[in-house]
């Protein structure tokens, strides 16, 4: 059965084509948390990427607690990224440029009985050799009664083709059935 | 002695999931990492209390009839 975006693009006038949306890997954290996690060897097949994950960490306080993505294990000051967040009675923009990683938001943290923190990530033209990457990502965390969304976009300003990612908690380590998918999507 | 951390690699070809020790450089990066996400996130925490709090100031005294500082007229109007 098609899932919902590939039926919505039939609406659009897209023919669904099968096998243009494909589970890459998915990652599901054990007992023992895990300080990161990382898709290596991504295949160069796709035109994009979307991750999603649902995750929390072992942060104490009442904030939400971001992931942070880097690619091919780069960590030079290439990343930025840009927000806004809304949660109901206040909305805030922020941007962060020359950072180490791009800070996803949506991570759930160990105050939050048991409240996982959601992304959605998309991962434009990453086997591109000549264009900086460009990622666009919804995200959203519930805080017991007060959470919040956000819509990020951020780049990497590297022309590499992109054939891992890493993905690191805020506050380490990545709580037990934290998920994340990582999925192909072919086509235009 | 301190466990050693772990990460989670699955590697999207094979298929084949492996949990590592991390090396003592992902260490020192994780370990920087948190320390300027921790300033940073520290920062901007405080900063959206202050706000808050001058706002709070700001509809009390205006329930009040009191006059606001130039702060707290700033976080009124947009």
């Amino acid at each position: 059965m098609p899932i919902l975006g590939t039926v919505a693009s039939q609406f659009a006038g897209k023919p669904f084509i099968a096998g243009s949306f494909e589970s890459i890997a998915t990652i599901t954290v054990g007992s023992g948390g895990s300080s990161s996690v990382e898709f290596s060897n991504i295949p160069q097949t796709f035109t994009h990427l979307q991750l999603r994950y649902i995750s929390r960490d072992g942060r104490t306080n009442s904030y939400d607690s971001p992931v942070d993505m880097r690619f091919n294990g780069n960590s030079s000051n290439s990343y930025a990224k840009h927000t806004l967040q809304g949660d109901g009675s206040t909305v805030i923009s922020a941007s962060e440029i020359s950072q180490t990683y791009i800070r996803l938001e949506g991570g759930g943290n160990s105050t939050m009985s048991s409240s996982f923190g959601i992304g959605i990530t998309d991962i434009l033209e990453y086997t591109s050799t000549n264009k900086n990457k460009t990622i666009k990502q919804i995200a959203g965390v519930e805080k017991n009664g007060s959470g919040f969304f956000r819509l990020n976009s951020g780049f990497w300003t590297n022309t590499s083709a992109i054939t891992s990612i890493t993905l690191t908690p805020f506050s380490s380590p990545f709580a037990q059935y934290s998920h994340f998918a990582l999925y192909g999507i072919k086509g235009e | 002695m301190a466990e050693t951390p772990t990460k989670m690699v699955v590697n999207c070809t094979t298929g084949e999931t492996q949990i590592l020790p991390l090396t003592a450089a992902e260490i020192a990066q994780r370990d920087q990492d948190a320390a300027a996400a921790q300033a940073e996130r520290e920062a901007r925490e405080a900063a959206e209390a202050a706000t808050a709090a001058l706002k709070a100031s700001a509809k009390a005294k205006l329930i009040a009839g009191e006059p606001l500082t130039e702060e707290e007229a700033a976080v009124l109007v947009v």
